[in-house]
This record gives structure tokens, sequence and C-alpha cells, in this order.
């Protein structure tokens, strides 16, 4: 039984200039203490999803439709606010690329977390603190007690990051979204943090949705992997399975352009053409038609759908996904 | 490649002093931003500057092309003491080195068209006047990838990948021989950024270019560099050739950077090895004594926290500035 | 962080596609352009521009235009209330008002726009120097700025009027002279943080002179902000000009401004009424869209205010 089913979910912006489709008809599950990465450019719609069912985009501009998004059985889309606001922080959490946008610049560590604390249980004061300076302790800050006194300037940009997470674990929830946990922190750092995440995700046996542009994260973390391009999930699979036979011209094109440490030294890399498509005139058939190698004429006029290649594996091209059922 | 000089870095330091008081009067400290850097690029080579961020590297590639004039030490280009030139003797020598900036949104005036911005070095430098003007900048547009319809457009016209394009068209435009390219990808997408790194190939070897190549990402160092240089603090902690680097790390520090990096390869990934280092990056406004790295050294000996190591080559063409080497040669 | 997003993937519109006809050059739309679009289509703003400019061109022209002389004396006609041949009515004297209204107009202009220019001119230079320079000079030419941040200035301005006499250049420059300080801070802010941006850095590397990174690169990225706090200047000494009128220090008899006129209207409020609502109604009209205009710049010029 999955933890979150999103089923056909979309949302779109209406601006002067047209409507920008930024998440397009997309279905996905996440069952219970799985990990699942979500890797695509700036544009492919990754942060906008989830962000849609939690109903955290600003209605208008934004319009969400589609649905339904169950979580626990209960429709996340047709939830009142209160309800809503009472699943956000507890039963999900969510961090971000920048731990400044979930800290308050004028509030300590320690009256942060009990903050949270204080909302969502009816924990004592006293429990509270010795809860939050515990939850420090596990996110790696061993002097927790002499930092719940310290502003969030006071701390390094990887020490932000691991009150940030340990703020969303405090409730212990089911789900935590990380939305590019380590991208504005160094290698270094990003190791610390990614490494802190998979423990902790088994230790609290929570699933985990690790939003990436950076395919070796995704690699070293996830088990299974959603591939996003232009509002659309063009290619799911396990991510080994995603790794070593990628599907989707995309999939292949994107692995291909990263330089790798381990590679030789090749001449060029692999480049995608062109850029990312204006959502507002997005092409017609099949998005990546425009920067695709192996185009045929209904790749230009209708869009494939997604289509099973493999055990625990689809996409959605018409080129490709052929091959396994043919030959 | 014969290893003709055309960059020495000599003792180089950048110093920031910090300070406060109302009429700036008092001195707080001093941010040792580049510390005592040397460093030797042969013409025709790509060498490539890694570190995190606050390790001076950025510092480090204006220092050398006078952007910020470093606090003591000398840059030479060829013979010429770039750290004794000023004025106009320094902007006639500009022509020869130039710089791609990191941010494309930041790195140009948007109150100018393209064209303007790309004729600007032409003009400044005399590389061709009157109509020439307006075709040399067309054909540089063409050879980066832009239309060169688009000449009378304004850079917020542009998406990331493409201003960045504009940007190398303009550091080409007064045909230099060396450019250092300060963290060119890092703001772009992914597939851009192959992009970009492979005009930035190709451009070396039609040009002849000589590039100092910044970046945190070590994938894109190794994929553009010939040799590298890691930077730890202000300083270079491990210089070698890419490929050796990679396969021989010898530093700690180096050892530890590339296993944090992530591979694209479940397989790959799982099989690894990884040294995770412990704490922060130390403020630069106090740097720890002796072995700067030694605070956070998973292999450090009694001594690193009190005497320096020296930077000395432990393998043919393979430096590094670490005690332990001193004791079991590589 | 989502909506950004978005706008960013609206950016990448165009395509690397190369097509090699460049005979057409495709002309592209600056950024001045681009606010003088968006200041169109601000119905208010562009209202306001208009009434603005129609009331400029009265002031202008209002020798030419008005019926009688703006002093002309008619104790035959005093106190009449509005009608064909005197729109606006006529004052205690017999004077038409129109033509003192209008009169007045165009001193209230004048006031306005030469106190602004110099206030403009000595703000900005004053800015720029603290600004571009750094350091002691920095601090001291701030420190300078602070302390007559400090003083209150409309008993300065006072004081001057009472020792120089009710000049009215003495007016414009009074006026103008303690508008500076918030100019010069503006510029001293915008060129501080445009000195670190990467683009200056940018003109550095390729061989700029100091100059040209001043004049070419500089200058034309502070204009937006000076351009907006300009013209939310000119309405706020309008004001203080009628301010001083209305205290009696302001331009002297027979001249009038839209100030003067209404000081005097009010004195005879209960007995001719038109005297007080014609000239305030026309300083009311001429402040508001002043402001709504430099509302609308501040919309049309500062993108970040601009949203989608």
């Amino acid at each position: 039984m999955s933890l979150l089913t999103v089923h056909n979910l979309s949302t779109h912006f209406d601006q002067r200039d047209g409507r920008v489709h930024a998440v397009d008809g997309v279905s996905f599950a996440i069952d219970p203490g799985e990990t699942l990465g979500l890797v695509g450019e700036s544009g492919s719609g990754k942060s906008v999803l989830n962000l849609s069912y939690l109903r955290l985009i600003p209605e208008p501009p934004g319009v969400i439709s589609g649905g339904p998004v169950l979580f626990h059985g209960r429709d996340l889309l047709h939830l009142s606010e209160e309800a809503l606001r009472e699943i956000r922080g507890k039963a999900i959490a969510m961090i971000f690329q920048d731990p400044m946008t979930s800290l308050n610049p004028f509030l300590t560590v320690g009256r942060q977390l009990t903050e949270v604390l204080e909302a969502h249980t009816t924990l004592s004061r006293r429990r509270a603190l010795c809860e939050a300076i515990d939850m420090l302790d596990r996110v790696g800050i061993a002097d927790g007690a002499r930092r719940m006194d310290d502003y969030p300037h006071q701390l390094s940009g990887g020490m932000r990051q691991r009150v940030v997470i340990a703020m969303a674990l405090l409730c212990r929830p089911q789900l935590l979204i990380a939305d590019e946990p380590t991208t504005a922190l160094d290698v270094t750092i990003q190791a610390q943090i990614l490494e802190l995440l998979t423990s902790l995700q088994q230790e609290f046996r929570m699933a985990m949705i690790l939003i990436s542009h950076n395919l070796g994260i995704i690699a070293g973390v996830c088990d299974r992997t959603l591939v996003m391009y232009a509002g659309r999930i063009v290619e799911s699979a396990s991510t080994a399975q995603l790794f070593a036979q990628p599907t989707h011209p995309y999939t292949r094109a994107l692995l291909a352009a990263v330089p790798r440490i381990d590679d030789a030294r090749q001449a060029r890399l692999a480049s995608i053409r062109d850029q990312p498509p204006d959502l507002a005139r997005l092409p017609s058939g099949c998005r990546f038609h425009p920067r695709c190698d192996l185009i045929e004429d209904r790749c230009r006029e209708s869009e494939p759908p997604l289509i099973d290649v493999a055990p625990r594996q689809c996409a959605a091209c018409w080129i490709t996904t052929q091959q396994p059922t043919e030959g | 490649m014969a290893d003709e000089a055309l960059i020495t870095m000599e003792d180089v330091h950048v110093h920031f002093p910090v300070h406060c008081g109302v009429l700036r009067r008092k001195t707080l400290g001093v941010v040792r931003a580049v510390d005592g850097l040397s460093l030797v690029i042969h013409r025709g080579e790509t060498l490539g500057l890694v570190g995190e961020s606050g390790c001076g590297k950025s510092t480090a590639g204006r220092a050398l092309l006078q952007l910020i004039r470093p606090t003591s030490g000398r840059v030479f280009f060829r013979d010429t003491p770039l750290t004794e030139l000023r004025g106009e003797g320094l902007r006639r020598m500009r022509r020869h080195f130039q710089m791609i900036f990191q941010d494309p949104y930041a790195s140009l005036n948007p109150r100018m068209t393209v064209g303007a911005i790309i004729a600007e070095p032409i003009r400044l430098h005399h590389v061709a006047r009157g109509s020439a003007v307006q075709s040399a900048v067309q054909s540089l547009m063409q050879r980066v990838g832009l239309n060169p319809r688009f000449i009378r457009r304004y850079p917020h016209e542009f998406s990331g990948g493409q201003r960045q394009r504009i940007g190398i068209a303009r550091a080409l435009a007064a045909r230099p021989e060396f450019l250092v390219a300060d963290e060119p990808t890092s703001a772009l997408d992914v597939s851009i950024q192959a992009q970009i790194l492979n005009l930035l190939v190709d451009l070396r070897h039609e040009l002849h270019l000589t590039y100092l190549f910044i970046s945190h990402d070590l994938a894109a160092v190794r994929h553009m560099s010939d040799r590298i240089a890691v930077m730890y603090l202000g300083n270079v902690v491990e210089l070698a050739p890419a490929a050796e680097i990679y396969a021989h790390p010898q530093h700690p520090y180096t050892q530890a950077l590339l296993s944090a990096i992530p591979i694209p390869d479940p397989r790959a990934e799982q099989q690894r090895h990884r040294t995770v280092l412990h704490g922060d990056l130390p403020s630069p406004l106090r740097p720890p004594s002796g072995c700067p790295f030694h605070t956070r050294c998973p292999v450090a000996l009694a001594h690193c926290a009190t005497i320096a190591p020296l930077f000395k080559e432990y393998a043919p063409k393979h430096s590094a500035a670490c005690h332990r080497l001193e004791r079991s040669p590589a | 962080m989502t909506l950004s997003d978005v706008s960013q993937a609206r950016a990448h519109t165009e395509e690397t596609g190369l097509d090699l006809d460049h005979t057409h050059l495709e002309s592209g739309t600056s950024l001045w352009r681009d606010a003088w679009y968006r200041l169109r289509r601000n119905r208010l703003a562009a209202w306001s521009f208009s009434l603005v400019s129609v009331l400029a061109l009265v002031a202008l022209l209002a020798p030419w235009i008005v019926p009688y002389p703006f002093d002309a004396i008619d104790f035959t006609r005093i106190g009449q209330a509005p009608s064909l041949a005197h729109w606006f009515g006529t004052d205690d004297l017999g004077r038409d008002l129109l033509t003192r209204t209008v009169h007045g107009l165009r001193i209230s202009f004048a006031v306005g726009m030469i106190a602004t220019c110099v206030s403009l001119c000595i703000g900005v230079l004053w800015g720029s120097i603290a600004g571009f320079v750094g350091g002691t000079l920095d601090a001291l030419m701030m420190r300078v700025v602070d302390v007559m941040y400090s003083l209150p200035y409309m008993f300065f301005v006072i004081i001057l009027m009472t020792i120089f006499g009710r000049n009215i250049l003495i007016l414009f420059l009074a006026l103008g002279a303690v508008q500076w300080l918030t100019m010069a801070r503006i510029v001293r802010g915008q060129v501080l943080s445009l000195r670190h941006k990467e683009f200056v850095e940018g003109a550095q590397s390729v061989g700029c002179t100091r100059r040209r990174i001043i004049v070419r690169h500089l200058i034309p990225n502070t204009l937006g902000p000076v351009i907006i706090y300009t013209t939310l200047t000119i309405p706020r000494i309008i004001l203080e000009e009628a301010f001083l009128s209305f205290l009696g220090l302001g331009v002297q008899a027979p001249m009038a401004s839209l100030g003067s006129l209404t000081s005097d209207g009010a004195q005879a409020m209960e007995i001719y009424p038109w005297l007080l609502i014609a000239p305030s109604l026309v300083l009311a009209l001429l402040l508001l869209s002043l402001n709504f205009l430099g509302d609308g710049l501040r919309d049309a010029l500062d993108p970040r205010m601009h949203k989608g």
C-alpha cells in the first residue's frame, strides 16, 4: 500500500502572455520507507509538483487541477486548510535548498525548534527543550545545548541545513521532501548532509522524495527515480535500472552530458542542443522532439504516453519504447 | 608541449582588512583570501583550480588579472610584471588576458546591446575600426553559437546559457591569449553546461588559448584541465597532471574532496570508499596554525598543528604540502 | 522559488539554432523602451502623464493663452462668480482668477522644476563621488548629510527667507538645497551596489578607463531610481512652496503661486468660495498626477517590483 499516490496532477500559472504549464498530468506513488528521486532541470516542474499537492502554490496565479492526491487514503487536494496544515510539517516535512527560507533570522535555534513541537504536540516546555537538544545531537550537532541559544546567522551553511533537518524531523514525519537540500553547499559538506539524510531516513523509517538536478546524488541515494522534462514525467525506473539502461532519449542525453570523475577524459561531452522549451509555448507532440536526435513524424504529431518497458520501468517515447516489444 | 611559462605568480598575497567604527579607523583583522600563492601556467595548457567556497580561488583569478591588486607578490605575463604596471600601461596589456564570469545575469551591463558589449573591447584595443567592428562582432557571435541577427538585442532577452555565450564572445573580442574562466557553468542547467564546456574546449583548440579554469566542480575541472591545482584556505595544497591527481591523490584534502563527489552511477557509488570530512572550513580571518588543514584532517599528526608543511614535488610533476608525505614518499 | 523557476523557464524562449541570414537585424527592446511600454500600460500613470503634460504646456504658454494680464485690477468686477467672461470668477481686486491660476501654476511648476534640478545636481554629484571614491571621504561626506538631515529644514528655509528677503530665486535654491540629501543617499547606494557588480568588473577586465566605466556603465544604471525620485521630488517641493506661501513666506504679490492663491482663497472662503476651490483643485490635481506618475515610473523602471 502506497504512502502517497499522486494521480494526474496539473498546475498552471496564468500570466500576461499566456498559460504556463508548470506541471502537466503527473502521476506517481511512493511507498513507506522508500527514497524517490526526482531529476530535472530548472523549469521542469520538479519543485512546483511537490508544492502543488501540499497546496503551497499561491492561487492565483497558480491553478491546480486533476487529482486525487491520496495520503493515507485522504485526498490532500480537498482537505480543509486546517487539516492540511496538520499534515504539513507533521506527517509530511519539507527542506529546501536555502536553509534560510525555513529559518527565522530573528529567533534562536532553540526557540524555532521548540516552536515546532509546541505547534504540533502537547509536550511541556521542558520536554520540548530536551527533545530539541536530542534531535540536534542526532543531526550531528554535538554541542546542541550550547547551539540552542545561537541565531541562524552564527551558524555555517552546513550547520544551518542540519538545523533545518532537525526541525523537519522533530515530529517524526512519514514523508520528507528534500528539495535540492545540498545545492548551496560545498562538496565535502554535501557528502556530510547526504550521509546524514540517508542514515536518519533508516533510523526513522520514513519515505523521502529527493529533488535534485545532480544525477550523482540521485544515483547514490535513491531507490527509484523519476525524470521530469517540461512539466511531465518522461521516465520512471529503479535507480539501478535507470542508470544501467536509460530508455528515454532525454535521460540518455542527460547522463551523457555530465562530466564524470571516474571516466577517461573525452574530448567533448555529448550535449543536448538548444534550450528547454518555453512552458507557455510548448512544442506539439513530444515536448522533447525539438532537441531529440531520434525523431519521426509522430513525435511531432502526438504526445507519447508512459509505457512499461521493463518491470518497474516506464518511459514516454514513441521510438525507444517500441524496441522491447518488437525484439 | 613546450613548457613555456605564460603566467607566473610569485608568492601572491591578497589580504582584505576588516574595518569597524564610524570613520573606519579600527582594523578588526585581516582576511587572508590568498596567502602566498605561487603558480606557473604554461602556454597552451588548461590549469584547473579547484576548491570549496571561501578557499580563495576566485580571488586568486582576479589577483592574477589585476582586477584586485595583490597585497604583495608578483604576477608576470610572459616577462612583463603586471603587478608593477598601472594606469594606461596595464590597460593596454589587458587585451592579452580576459575573464569569463560566473554569473551570466550580473556580468553583462543591462543597458547595453549585445553588439555594444562585444564591440567594447574591439574598439578599446583598436582590433577593428569603422564598419569592420560590426562584422567582427557578428562573426564572434556566430563563433560562440549566437545568432548574429540578435546583435541589437539586450542581455535580458537571452537565456542563461546564451548570456554566457555573450560573455565568452566579449572575452574573445580583443583576441587574448589567456582566459580566466571563473565557474563559467555553475549557474547553468546540466544540459546547457555541457554546451558551454564543449564551446570552451573547441575555442581553445581553434584559437590556441591558455585557460585558468576555476571551479568547485571537480568533474568539470577534470574534463577541462591538463593540470589541476587544489586550493585550501588561500593556498595550493596539491598540484599534478589531471589524470595523476585523480588516480593518485596525495594530500588528504584532495582525497576527501574526490571521494565526496557523487558519481552518476549507482553501482560505482555502492563500491566506493568515502572519506567524510568532519567540521566546516575554518574562517580565513583566523586560519589555523601549522598546516591549515589539520583541524579537519583525518590523518593529522601531532606536529601538523604547529609546523606548516612545505609544498614540494614528491613525484614527477606532482607536488603537495603534507607532513605525511615527508615520512613515506609516494 | 517556484515562481522564479517558472519565470526562468520563460526566459528560455530563444533558440541557439543558427540561420545564416544576418542581413535582417532584429532590434531588441532596451530596458528603457520596456519601461516606457509598461508605463503606457499602467492606465493611471498614463492618464497622469497626459495630465501633467497638458498642465506643463499650459504653464509654459501662460502669458500667451490667458485672456487678461495677471495683475490687471478691475474695480468694476470685484468678486464675481464664475461666468463666461471669467471662467473661474474674479477676486476681491477684480483680477481674473483663471489668469491668476494659470500664472500660479507656472510659478509652482518653475519652483518644482528648478528646485528639483538643484537637488538633482548636488545630490547626484555628492552621492556618486562618495560612493565611487569610498573610504574616509565617503564616511565624511555622508556624515555631513546625516547632520543636515537632523536640522529642522523648514525652519532652515524660513530663516533663509527672512535673512535674504522674499526673493523667488532664493526660494528655489533654498528648497532645492534641502532636498538633495535623500538624492545623495540614493545615488551613493546605487553606485556602491553597482561598483561590485560583475559587469563593472567585466568592463574593467576588457580594459575600460575609469571615466568610461563611470559614464557608460555606472551612470546609465543609476538613472532608474534617480528618475523615480526626481518625479516624486517635484510634487513635494510644490507642496512645500505652497506651505511657505500659506505662511506668507512664499512668492510676493502681485505674483502668485498655487499655494499663495489657495492661501488668499482660504481667507476669503466665506464670501467668495470659488477663490479657494479653483486653485486648490488645480493644485490637488497636479500633485496627485505627479505622484501617480512617480509611482507608475517606479513600477515601470524597477523590474524587481514588477511581476508578470
